[in-house]
């Protein structure tokens, strides 16, 4: 049995409400505060809706820097792994091609924390 | 500005810097006519107080800015006596900052506030970032602005170490650029959750680091949100809790860091306009423009410098030290940071190739 209506579908509701419901009742001084919830609900209502492009985007990032056996080693591993890496300048002769894989990750998590922000960056 | 029609309820700080202020001006008497908290930092407190002084060498009506550490202070920055000390002497070098007046060191012993604080002269105009940045000025007015923020630069920068009173500043070890990429992978490692683009972007920090070591007194927080503009000019230069010795390049990296552009992202320094302005204001106080070649690495340098801070701060709500809904979504702004350093990064590479 499925709880309806659903968590995507609730937190867009709750939203709905603090905009239009609540917010113009609020003094000017509780406005950022407000404003600031609406956009955790909206950051969490994309990261609940989103597909598997974060996912996806970890999974190159990590194929085309240890290749197929490195898979196994699970996303925590390997960003610590990559992390040492880059510091001990193991991909030094590879920089500008690790930062078009770590962009495309970064972009992944940006479609679900800011959007617009990807937009304005020409990346959208 | 009314001070009396807001009130902090605060009697007990107005009243001991009433009584300090007695003290130190010998007035007959001291009245707090307002008392009010402005707006600033999340770890400084900034009081308004208006006072009636009777008698003495200040005798009459002041605007006084009291300043103290507020009850969720963070042990990263100066203490307010040590922000003294910097404020005096960016004052005797000409730096348009409010005037630092009078210093109270809490001892400990009874009877004392408990903590630090100092009364400066308050400055007229308002820091808020928005207004600049959305095009309340003309274009002669932010190119007017943008040179008075160079040349109060460059009345900074020409400060040079040693100076008496400001020991307590550590000299950075070598490049400050090196310096700067240490720290700020010692303040990674203190969160202890790996950082893949960061370590990337702080490996190329370290790769193409400047080799120069000359370094200045420098503000370490100087954007478009700390100094205070009035009727179109800039009337003080505030925060300086982050000050200390470093590249002088470093403070105008911060400044035209996209980060602080408030989403003006078309006008470089500040919000506010190109980096030609600023230039012309820095030289010619300076003597000699700054490097314009080197600005793109401390741009990066600055975003990194944000990265860091966005890290600790999340850090405080993600350790349930202080829970907080802006802590919490300052660590959801980390992607924005990121894609600024690569993005910041691969302009530079991509310019560098095309002059190879």
């Amino acid at each position: 049995m499925r709880n309806l209506p659903d968590a995507a579908d609730l937190l867009k509701t709750a939203r709905d409400g603090l905009l239009n419901g609540l917010l113009p009742h609020l003094p000017k001084e509780h406005h950022y505060t407000a404003l600031m919830a609406a956009n955790a609900l909206a950051i969490a209502l994309r990261e609940i809706q989103s597909d598997a492009g974060h996912a996806q985007a970890e999974a190159t990032l990590l194929h085309e820097l240890y290749g197929s056996a490195a898979a196994s080693e699970g996303v925590d591993a390997f960003a610590t792994r990559l992390a040492g890496d880059l510091r001990t300048g193991r991909f030094d002769a590879r920089l500008p091609e690790v930062g078009s894989l770590l962009l495309a990750e970064v972009s992944a998590r940006l479609r679900v924390s800011n959007p617009k922000y990807l937009k304005q960056a020409g990346l959208a | 500005m009314d001070a009396k029609t807001e009130t902090t309820g605060q009697p007990d700080i107005a009243g001991f810097a009433a009584a300090f202020l007695q003290q130190e001006t010998g007035a007959a008497a001291v009245e707090v006519l307002g008392c009010k908290r402005l707006g600033g930092g999340a770890i400084q407190e900034n009081l308004l107080l208006e006072v009636m002084i009777r008698g003495g060498d200040w005798d009459g009506r002041h605007e006084l800015v009291l300043r103290t550490d507020s009850p969720s202070g963070l042990a990263v920055s100066l203490g307010r006596a040590e922000e003294f000390a910097v404020l005096k002497v960016a004052f005797a070098a000409g730096v348009t900052v409010p005037e630092p007046l009078w210093l109270y060191r809490d001892s400990g012993a009874p009877g004392g506030l408990g903590k630090d604080f100092y009364l400066m002269r308050k400055a007229e105009g308002s820091a808020a970032a928005r207004p600049l940045v959305r095009g309340e000025l003309s274009a002669e007015a932010r190119d007017a602005l943008l040179a008075e923020l160079g040349a109060e630069l460059a009345r900074l920068h020409a400060v040079r170490p040693p100076v008496a009173g400001l020991d307590f500043l550590p000299l950075p070890d070598g490049a400050p650029a090196l310096s700067r990429v240490k720290e700020y992978r010692r303040l990674i490692d203190a969160i202890g959750r790996p950082q893949p683009t960061l370590e990337w972007a702080l490996r190329w920090l370290e790769l193409n680091a400047p080799a120069r070591t000359e370094v200045t007194l420098t503000h370490g927080d100087f954007r478009t949100g700390n100094y205070m503009v009035a009727d179109g000019h800039l009337s003080a230069v505030l925060d300086w809790e982050f000050a200390g010795w470093s590249d002088p390049l470093e403070d105008i990296g911060w400044l035209c860091a996209r980060c602080w552009r408030f989403g003006a992202w078309e006008h470089e320094v500040g919000g506010i306009g190109g980096s030609a302005a600023l230039a012309r204001g820095y030289a010619a106080v300076a003597g000699q423009p700054f490097d314009l070649d080197l600005l793109p690495y401390w741009k990066v340098m600055g975003t990194m410098r944000w990265a860091v801070i966005a890290l600790m701060q999340a850090e405080r709500h993600l350790s349930g030290e202080q829970p907080s809904l802006e802590l919490a979504l300052t660590g959801r702004m980390l992607p924005e940071i990121e894609l600024d350093l690569i993005q910041e990064i691969q302009t530079i590479e991509e310019e560098r190739a095309r002059h190879a």
